[in-house]
């Protein structure tokens, strides 16, 4: 019966130890850098946008109650802007090409729906674009809450087609500066302040569109497991 | 009749032989010359080749008040001409002659851009950009589109494309650019003729450039 019991309680502590080395997270920390494969992303708190799996294009989501001003019609508009899209994260490195370029890249469809509100209620607008998405995540200790858009981000448009009433459809391009905080692990609030060019077609010129939105933003944190 | 009709041609003469000669070796010379000094290795050798991608924050004004900016891509592929000797230290060599004035990389590139602002009038406008150039560049060290490496040559070669937009539809366009700087920024004016030989606009142009 002893040495039943030291054989038991041996067997338990060996078992106990191999345990502990196959876990390291329970002794030590991951590295906030770490690529964030297997599901590990998954278990690390505070939300930080660079918590999620990298290099993989990943869902993301967006709504954005929106407000707009057309100065050349003295149009007030209110309506609301979505778009559905994916995005990689990645490391890029110098800080200068990080912040050029941007370390999240992403192409989203768009469409936004605006209706006046002021100056003549009949006019209404929608539009649908695409965009590319080139947003900093990385910077600091990798832990940050704050995504904001590198330069070239700032000046890739958004280019759609908007259908207007009671003028014209038209060829749109729109540029934004989204800066979103987040709030949860998957979950941001984005204010979004953009500006559009409404063209007139062959003869040219433009009508400007100023628009701000506060949007809530969804995203996917890895791959799910059937597609790893 | 091949016969006849080259009897009639007048004989050259010794003194046209000897000139024509010495012409040849001439310029065999100063290409084996140019060729030597560079310190090219002329030997059969795996060349370097790649593909690359570069994005640019572009200004740009024309005398009539137009004022315009925004992002210009270019994708770059070439090959190495000339593979790049080294010292007996091991370091690259310098560069030569041949270097500055042909380059020793080449390839194509294509280049976009789509700039937005204030057009002739005060209206807002668009003006979209596109182009294809041969590129030819110096020897790099390792990765080859270091843009700064420029050869004579290579910088006087126009970026030939159109022009669209600011309500002036489709016009052809040749434009040539500087690369200044490092490998890691570059400032890089530039100079657009839109429709040369028309009613020719040209158009000044500056972009801030980080390579990839």
């Amino acid at each position: 019966v002893r040495r039943a019991a030291v054989a038991a309680v041996a067997f338990a502590s060996l078992q106990a130890a191999v345990v502990a080395r196959a876990d390291p997270a329970s002794t030590t920390p991951e590295p906030l850098t770490a690529d964030w494969g297997n599901g590990a992303y998954e278990s690390f708190d505070p939300p930080a946008w660079r918590r999620q799996q990298h290099v993989h294009p990943l869902p993301r989501v967006w709504v954005a109650p929106t407000i707009a001003r057309l100065p050349a019609e003295g149009l007030a508009l209110a309506g609301a802007s979505v778009a559905f899209g994916f995005e990689s994260q990645y490391s890029v490195s110098p800080t200068l090409n990080r912040l050029f370029y941007g370390s999240a890249f992403g192409l989203e469809a768009r469409a936004h729906a605006l209706r006046a509100f002021d100056g003549a209620p009949s006019s209404w607008l929608v539009g649908g674009g695409v965009a590319l998405t080139m947003n900093v995540t990385e910077h600091g200790d990798g832990a940050s809450r704050l995504r904001f858009p590198s330069v070239f981000g700032l000046l890739l448009p958004e280019a759609g087609v908007a259908a207007r009433h009671p003028q014209p459809t038209s060829f749109y391009l729109r540029w934004s500066a989204p800066v979103a905080v987040l709030v949860g692990k998957p979950v941001a609030i984005e204010l979004v302040p953009s500006a559009s060019l409404l063209y007139h077609g062959a003869r040219g010129g433009a009508e400007a569109l100023w628009l701000i939105g506060v949007a809530v933003s969804w995203r996917a944190m890895g791959r799910p497991m059937l597609l790893l | 009749m091949s016969v006849a009709r080259r009897s009639r041609e007048p004989m050259p003469t010794a003194r046209a032989i000897a000139w024509r000669a010495t012409a040849r070796a001439a310029v065999s010379a100063l290409a084996l010359a140019i060729a030597g000094c560079s310190g090219w290795d002329i030997s059969v050798y795996p060349a370097k080749r790649g593909l690359r991608w570069t994005g640019d924050a572009t200004v740009a004004g024309a005398r009539d008040g137009t004022a315009l900016g925004g992002p210009a891509v270019r994708f770059r592929a070439g090959r190495e001409l000339a593979a790049r000797p080294r010292t007996d230290g091991g370091k690259p060599a310098q560069d030569g002659a041949a270097d500055w004035l042909v380059g020793s990389w080449g390839g194509l590139e294509l280049s976009a851009a789509v700039l937005t602002g204030a057009a002739a009038g005060g209206r807002a406008g668009t003006l979209a950009l596109f182009g294809f150039r041969p590129w030819l560049s110096r020897r790099q060290d390792d990765w080859f589109l270091g843009t700064e490496r420029i050869s004579l040559l290579g910088a006087m070669i126009p970026d030939v494309g159109v022009a669209y937009g600011l309500g002036a539809g489709t016009r052809f366009r040749l434009g040539w650019e500087l690369p200044l700087g490092s490998a890691d920024f570059q400032i890089v004016p530039g100079v657009s003729w839109i429709s040369p030989g028309g009613a020719g606009q040209a158009l000044g142009t500056i972009a801030f450039r980080v390579p990839m």
